[in-house]
């Protein structure tokens, strides 16, 4: 096409010459004959306005006719609202009014279809949703890889045990889609896990169930994780890939550890004082004769390791009490809450009303508040039953006589109508224990507290006397330190519909990508696009200050998957540099230098394509530190810089916010590296489509086109 | 001529009646309550039989039971250890490291005596 107008441009200039050349000698002719000065003032005109005709002529057919040709490119790949300037000649303003018809239309028909696909999908997506809500509400860390070992899905548990915090400094892996399990879950035990797996599968034996395996690895803090391996078929019913659900061990382990060590120091002390104690005595007994002063010394003995004994007992009760009752899972749960949970199972089970006291006390209990609801309900059963009491108050009390990390739980009732010794009676029926009886005694419920449970009168006034059970239960230390349930603080938004971003299925048909980048679609690429904030624009003085990146992983920007990190630049940042990005010496006191950053985010890029907004610039910020970091970036390279001026070669303006307008992308949070990242990534992948048009699909055509292009050439 | 029995012990209360006990049996005691000062004991006293105790202050029952079985002149010395470690790893580590015998805290004083006898009585007649 480009050539077709070219070869027009040629021949009309050609033909213009020609005929300037026979007027010309024409009229000189004449001059010369005639001897007239009009002749050559006629020629300069003629000249000077067929020149600017002619210049008219190509500005309107050939210059905007190309324009209106990238404009309408625009309109189709990429940006459906963009809209074609009607400049120019009358012919191509009704040719830029025709197609912004067109596109309007496209777009009206696209909005319908759009609508319908909308529809269509609501049920799968609420699918999508439900599973990814699932996942991300797992305690335990869940785990999808391929036969290659890349992960297909992660969740937030499994990020939390094998990841890399954010802003953390240890060396670990990055969990993240399309990168690889075996840089986080030992390489073997995984290999030995598929081996066991194919196996099981392999094995006629149709009663068992799918083959699980399990093994313990390391994860992210060197804590023990146990993981369990399952394998998942593909469409052919073959062996597709694996899930590993993992959970952490530590946990269990340090406090059934703890006891053992408890009872192992426990048993020691005992010992040695029983070991006294019994070879006095046994002494004395042997030799009835000894002397008084001998006995005396003898009893001295008994009596001091009794002493030690029972000292020995209250402190081991004392320091170790939490440790030696927690067999049952507590979890905390704020007073009140108990009391509405007790209220409302007692209304719902029983024709009784319970009215609750002293609300709004900031006590937080540690409970497993299933025994202890249906072991209160249980009791309050018996008491509507046998003494038809229907009317409970409920109320958390000080009780000054407990210990300090325990709470009283009353249940009140009217004691009128029974005397104490029969209540009394009652409660010692209640206690009762009995082997092989589901339901449960508040006797059973207080011991798996390791608390207490008693019989009490009192209250002996307008109301009339009252009798109450109290159960003591144990006081969390604080509120929530329990561990908090898995909660990332970082970048990942809570929201729905952010989660399926957490998971990318096409990824199940991607073999590994190790052969050649270079001859690679575009489209299947894994990049890691980023951007630098820097204390200046030399290259060679200045130092970068914020690194913000952001993956692409099967053409979708994965805004969970960042890397943001401000740097220390051991020096003072200039007061132009801080006008610009906002960063100021404050800011970076107290974050790692970039001796420390850079490594990291190496392992980040590892194995994927970079890509940056002017990259030349980046690159040479990066690279500039290669020798004190020790970290080397030798991944592929593109510029949306360059790629911008590949596609878009009549334009000038290729800043990113330019780029980014004519596009159609709503710009956010720039100038923070992170920020620039994200448009710099959104504009990428609309820039694919682009290049395609042009006939460059792969890395190797990309890069050569961009190095063809004008700006190429300008070498940092 | 009565056999020496040495006691390692660091606690008094045990060392009352284990020394009560073997003057009753017509031993010639010693008592020693730190390894150093067993090792030294052990040279000037010259014992047939050690009561030794694991727990002590500084070197423990076990090194000084080592250090006796690899001295060429103490090969003869019998060597009792006393516990409050009741873990059978615990006995196998003292019998393996060269003790005659490991009596685990809390124990009956005859069987404790009857220990030593069997330990001496065996000794004078491999002498023989």
């Amino acid at each position: 096409m480009k050539r077709t107008q070219t070869t027009y441009l040629l021949t009309i200039g050609a033909l213009f010459l020609l005929a300037l050349g026979a007027g010309g000698g024409w009229f000189l002719a004449s001059w010369a004959a005639s001897g007239v000065w009009w002749p050559l003032v006629l020629v300069g005109a003629l000249i000077v306005i067929s020149g600017w005709l002619l210049h008219r002529f190509v500005h309107a057919y050939f210059f905007q006719l190309r324009e209106l040709t990238e404009d309408a490119q625009t309109m189709l790949r990429v940006n459906p609202e963009h809209r074609a300037q009607a400049t120019g000649t009358p012919d191509v303003r009704t040719l830029a009014a025709t197609l912004n018809e067109f596109a309007a239309e496209r777009s009206r028909v696209q909005a319908d279809l759009s609508a319908q696909i909308a529809d269509a999908r609501t049920e799968l997506t609420e699918e999508r949703n439900l599973l990814a809500a699932l996942m991300a509400e797992l305690v335990s860390g869940v785990l999808v890889c391929n036969l290659d070992g890349q992960i297909l899905l992660y969740n937030r548990s499994a990020r939390t045990l094998l990841g890399q915090e954010r802003g953390a400094r240890a060396a670990g892996g990055f969990v993240g889609l399309g990168r690889s399990v075996f840089g986080l879950v030992d390489r073997n035990s995984i290999t030995h896990g598929l081996h066991q797996l194919r196996d099981g599968l392999a094995s006629t034996d149709a009663t068992a169930g799918p083959p699980i395996c399990t093994f313990v690895t390391t994860g992210a803090n060197g804590t023990l994780l146990r993981a369990r391996m399952a394998p998942f078929m593909d469409r052919d019913n073959a062996l597709g890939g694996f899930i590993l659900a993992l959970q952490d061990m530590t946990q269990g382990i340090e406090s059934s550890s703890r006891r053992d060590f408890l009872l192992q120091t426990y048993t020691e002390k005992v010992r040695g004082a029983l070991g006294n104690i019994r070879a006095a005595i046994e002494t004395m007994g042997a030799f009835p004769d000894m002397t008084d002063e001998r006995k005396e010394r003898f009893q001295q003995v008994i009596e001091d390791e009794a002493q030690r004994l029972s000292a020995l007992l209250d402190r081991t009760m004392r320091d170790h009490a939490r440790d030696l009752k927690a067999q049952w899972r507590l979890e905390e749960m704020a007073g009140d809450d108990l009391l509405r949970a007790l209220r409302n199972n007692l209304e719902r089970e029983l024709p009784v009303a319970v009215h609750l006291h002293g609300l709004g006390q900031l006590v937080w209990l540690m409970i497993d508040s299933y025994t202890l609801v249906h072991g209160v309900t249980a009791t309050v059963r018996q008491l509507h039953a046998r003494h038809g009491v229907d009317a409970l108050h409920l109320c958390i009390v000080d009780d000054p006589g407990a210990p300090t990390d325990f709470a009283a739980v009353d249940l009140c009732w009217d004691a009128s109508g029974h005397t104490h010794a029969e209540w009394q009676a009652f409660a010692q029926e209640a206690f009762i224990v009995e082997e092989n009886d589901a339901t449960l005694t508040l006797r059973e419920v207080a011991d798996r507290h390791g608390g207490e449970v008693w019989l009490q009168f009192g209250g002996d006034g307008e109301a009339g006397e009252q009798v109450y059970f109290r159960l003591l239960l144990p006081v969390a230390t604080a509120p929530n330190a329990a561990p908090a349930p898995v909660a990332a603080p970082d970048l990942v938004p809570a929201t729905l519909e952010s989660r399926p971003e957490y998971y990318d299925f096409d990824l199940f048909h991607q073999l590994g990508q190790r052969p050649e980048l270079d001859a690679q679609p575009l489209r299947s690429l894994t990049y890691t696009v980023f951007d630098t904030e820097t204390t200046g624009l030399d290259p060679r003085h200045d130092t970068i200050i914020s690194i913000g990146a952001v993956r692409i992983v099967n053409g979708r920007v994965l805004r969970q998957e960042v890397f943001d990190q401000l740097i220390d630049p051991e020096r003072p940042i200039p007061r132009v540099a801080t006008e610009v990005h906002g960063i100021d010496d404050a800011m970076v006191a107290d974050e790692p230098p970039i001796e420390q950053v850079l490594p990291r985010f190496a392992r980040f890029a590892e194995a994927t394509v970079l890509v940056a907004h002017n990259a030349a610039f980046d690159m040479r910020m990066l690279q500039q530190q290669e020798a004190a970091t020790g970290a080397r970036f030798i991944n592929p390279v593109l510029d949306t810089l360059l790629l911008s001026a590949v596609v878009h070669s009549s334009r000038h303006d290729h800043s990113l916010e330019e780029i980014a307008r004519r596009l159609g992308i709503n710009i956010l949070g720039r100038h923070t590296a992170l920020g620039d990242a994200l448009v710099t990534a959104e504009v990428f992948l609309r820039l694919i489509p682009l290049l395609e048009e042009q006939g460059i699909t792969t890395l190797q055509q990309a890069r050569d086109a961009a190095q063809q292009t004008y700006f190429a050439r300008l070498n940092y | 001529m009565s056999k020496n029995v040495l006691i390692v012990d660091d606690e008094p209360n045990i060392v009352i009646s284990l020394e009560f006990l073997m003057e009753q049996a017509g031993y010639t005691t010693a008592v020693a309550r730190t390894g150093d000062e067993a090792l030294a004991c052990i040279a000037d006293f010259a014992p047939d039989l050690i009561l030794l105790d694991v727990m002590l202050p500084g070197m423990s029952g076990f090194d000084i039971c080592q250090t006796v079985r690899q001295t060429p002149d103490w090969q003869h010395i019998k060597i009792i250890m006393l516990t409050a470690k009741g873990r059978d790893v615990e006995v196998s580590k003292g019998l393996a490291l060269g003790a005659n015998a490991y009596i685990t805290k809390p124990f009956s004083t005859k069987a404790l005596m009857a220990e030593v006898q069997e330990q001496l009585t065996d000794h004078a007649a491999t002498k023989r």
